[in-house]
């Protein structure tokens, strides 16, 4: 079966940075970082926090499905014109033509943690028949609210593979649109800030008590974000707005354990060999890596040894995640609009709040911010589970 | 979108493997709803076993019989896991401690929460070091997850196994979330070769018809109150021995349509 060109676009983020393209542009200009303390009693660290999501207009019709991460993706789909670009697209192709792939990690289970305090205060132990699980807790509540808001007919479900997520789902939308079973798919990722993760982090001991500093001599740990980003993919030339190719695409796991990285850094090699492979090119082809790079000591070194051992270290590379926060399921949508934002702006972002580089790392990590013409860029997402994802994205002239 | 399955696999509560869900589905022996035997978890070392969820459990042992039907190791396979509902006992274990005060979270309980523990699992299992995506559709996961298998098969020529599970959810989910048994299936699809159990040619249907129902009370029970029973019918065809028609829904109110032909 032929694989056909494909095509990213038009594409929208909702972050720490603000809603919506502009705002992430002026955001990644200047360079700033949008992570602020958090503290309970038993945490201490800084997130990246989405503002106002609360005090959100929510449409009645679908009050079942009111969370904060529904309320993330809805901020966010209204950003750009992004839902009147599917409605356009819709009208063009028919509703049916249009699958809906989402991504996420934790979905709404934020929901759930506030039922739970409820039925504590309340001295009870089973969660009221009232309360909207589908809708709000489980993986799908998004993928399900996002295509009944754009009003889709075609396939939906909802990928699952912890940080990974959101870059994983350009390779099921590849599959639905090459198999002929739809002619263009809505992409997306979204993942908010819970109680699971945060306090999740800070028991592997994964959490960083400043804000994160991948790549650095003195990282620590993490810094958890949130977000939501969607995109259309559909072939090459049927959507005038796509400003990207989708060139290469690479998939692997692990097989090691549950949170370290492969010793060798099998997987991630495996994932970027697969896309360079597909997308026919070399790493010297390359003009920028949007690593993974969360910030913990031993998922930077992983992806440094990954990228050294494909020949990669010479390409400028950085990351967001001292900037955002690691937006988990959310992290390679938004790792795709970065990066194609960066590279309309001409601007390889510095990787925010490391100013010394590990020394032992061999990438060429960007401290500061630099100005390049950019056709060709890779970006990576890792997740739990030792799930891998990498996609290579090219501009379109 | 055609693929030859080459392996089935199945452990749930009343059907201990495929030999004896195949006994049940051709009427030899009736299903009769009772715990399912331990399950059997690869190459897990000690430790990781001990620490390995139940829908992983029942994930492994499926996945593992699929493939030892079939040509095929796991490290040459891809896989696809599906589930409606993840694993809502840590789900439950979870939001509990953190309603605490102060809120308790444990490490492993944390990083065994996400969706793709089982794919984590089955690749420690295993050593299986290829694409995997797990997914959820809610009820229609069963066809959503078995549609994203069939694209791997014939958009990317990749072998891959293929796994639907969904375990009974804890007390707390009672009104909320009802699954009447445990219940996972794997099934092994790749390109047409030599040697497979049967054949499935799948087309999407932008409406769902009516999904296919067991005859049996006691399995179509089984099929409508776990969204990987929804293999059910499929599952009789090829235990059977007989062609059919097949119809599911796969996601967003639409459908998948196999036609069967072992």
């Amino acid at each position: 079966m032929t694989k056909p060109d494909l095509a990213i676009g038009p594409y929208t983020l909702t972050s720490a940075f603000g809603c919506g393209r502009q705002a992430t542009r002026a955001a990644l200009r200047a360079g700033r970082s949008a992570l602020r303390p958090y503290e309970s009693a038993q945490v201490f660290c800084h997130v990246g926090e989405v503002a106002d999501l609360a005090q959100l207009s929510w449409p009645a019709a679908f009050a079942r499905y009111d969370c904060r991460n529904n309320r993330l993706a809805l901020a966010s789909l209204e950003a750009d014109g992004f839902s009147a670009a599917v409605a356009a697209l819709r009208a063009r192709l028919g509703a049916g033509r249009i699958g809906c792939v989402m991504g996420t990690s934790t979905s709404g289970i934020g929901a759930t943690e506030a039922a739970y305090r409820a039925l504590r205060a309340a001295g009870e132990e089973v969660l009221p028949a009232s309360f909207p699980y589908r809708e709000t807790h489980n993986i799908h509540s998004v993928g399900d609210f996002v295509h009944r808001w754009l009003g889709l007919k075609g396939p939906a479900f909802t990928v699952s593979t912890a940080c990974s997520s959101s870059a994983k789902v350009f390779g099921a939308a590849a599959r639905l649109i090459a198999s002929g079973t739809c002619t263009a798919v809505v992409v997306g990722g979204v993942d908010s800030l819970c109680a699971t993760t945060i306090h999740g982090f800070a028991a592997l001991q994964l959490l960083s008590t400043r804000p994160a500093r991948p790549f650095s001599a003195d990282r620590d740990g993490i810094s958890v974000g949130e977000a939501a980003g969607f995109a259309i993919v559909a072939p090459r030339g049927l959507v005038e707005d796509a400003t990207f190719r989708l060139c290469g695409i690479g998939d692997s796991s692990d097989a090691y354990h549950m949170t370290a990285p492969h010793p060798h850094a099998a997987g991630a090699i495996s994932a970027m060999t697969q896309a360079l492979a597909r997308a026919r090119l070399a790493p010297a082809d390359l003009d920028y890596i949007h690593l993974h790079g969360t910030g913990t000591v031993l998922n930077d070194a992983a992806e440094d040894l990954a990228l050294a051992s494909i020949g990669a270290t010479a390409v400028p590379a950085s990351s967001l995640k001292g900037a955002l926060g690691h937006t988990l399921g959310a992290a390679g949508l938004a790792g795709v609009v970065l990066t194609a934002e960066a590279m309309a702006e001409g601007l390889i972002p510095a990787t925010t709040n490391t100013h010394t580089v590990d020394p032992l790392l061999r990438c060429a990590i960007a401290v500061a911010p630099g100005r390049r013409t950019m056709r060709r860029a890779l970006i990576n997402a890792f997740g739990f589970g030792g799930s891998n994802s990498t996609l290579i994205i090219e501009s379109i002239a | 979108m055609r693929a030859a399955i080459y392996g089935v696999g199945i452990l749930a509560e009343g059907l201990t493997d495929w030999d004896h869900a195949r006994r049940v589905l051709t009427g030899q022996v009736a299903y009769a709803a009772q715990p399912a035997r331990a399950a059997h978890t690869g190459n897990l070392s000690g430790n990781e076993a001990r620490r390995c969820p139940v829908p992983a459990r029942y994930a492994i042992d499926a996945g593992l019989q699929a493939l030892a039907m079939s040509p095929y190791a796991p490290g040459a396979v891809a896989s696809v896991f599906s589930s409606a509902s993840g694993d809502l006992d840590i789900a439950d274990r979870n939001c509990r401690g953190l309603a605490a005060t102060p809120p308790v979270l444990s490490p492993t309980l944390f990083h065994n929460s996400v969706h793709n523990a089982v794919a984590g699992y089955w690749g420690i299992a295993t050593g299986a070091q290829t694409g995997s995506v797990s997914l959820s559709a809610f009820d229609d996961s069963f066809g959503a997850g078995l549609l994203e298998a069939l694209t791997r098969v014939v958009a990317g020529g990749e072998p891959t196994l293929y796994v639907a599970y969904d375990v009974r959810p804890p007390p707390a989910f009672a009104s909320v979330r009802a699954l009447a048994a445990s219940f996972a299936v794997a099934l092994v699809l790749g390109p047409a070769g030599a040697g497979p159990v049967g054949t499935i040619e799948g087309t999407w249907q932008p409406a769902s018809g009516p999904e296919t129902a067991m005859d049996d009370p006691a399995l179509d029970y089984l099929r409508r109150h776990n969204p990987a029973a929804r293999s059910l019918p499929l599952l009789a065809a090829l235990a059977r021995g007989t062609n059919a028609r097949i119809g599911l829904r796969c996601g967003g109110e639409t459908g998948l349509l196999l036609e069967v032909a072992v």
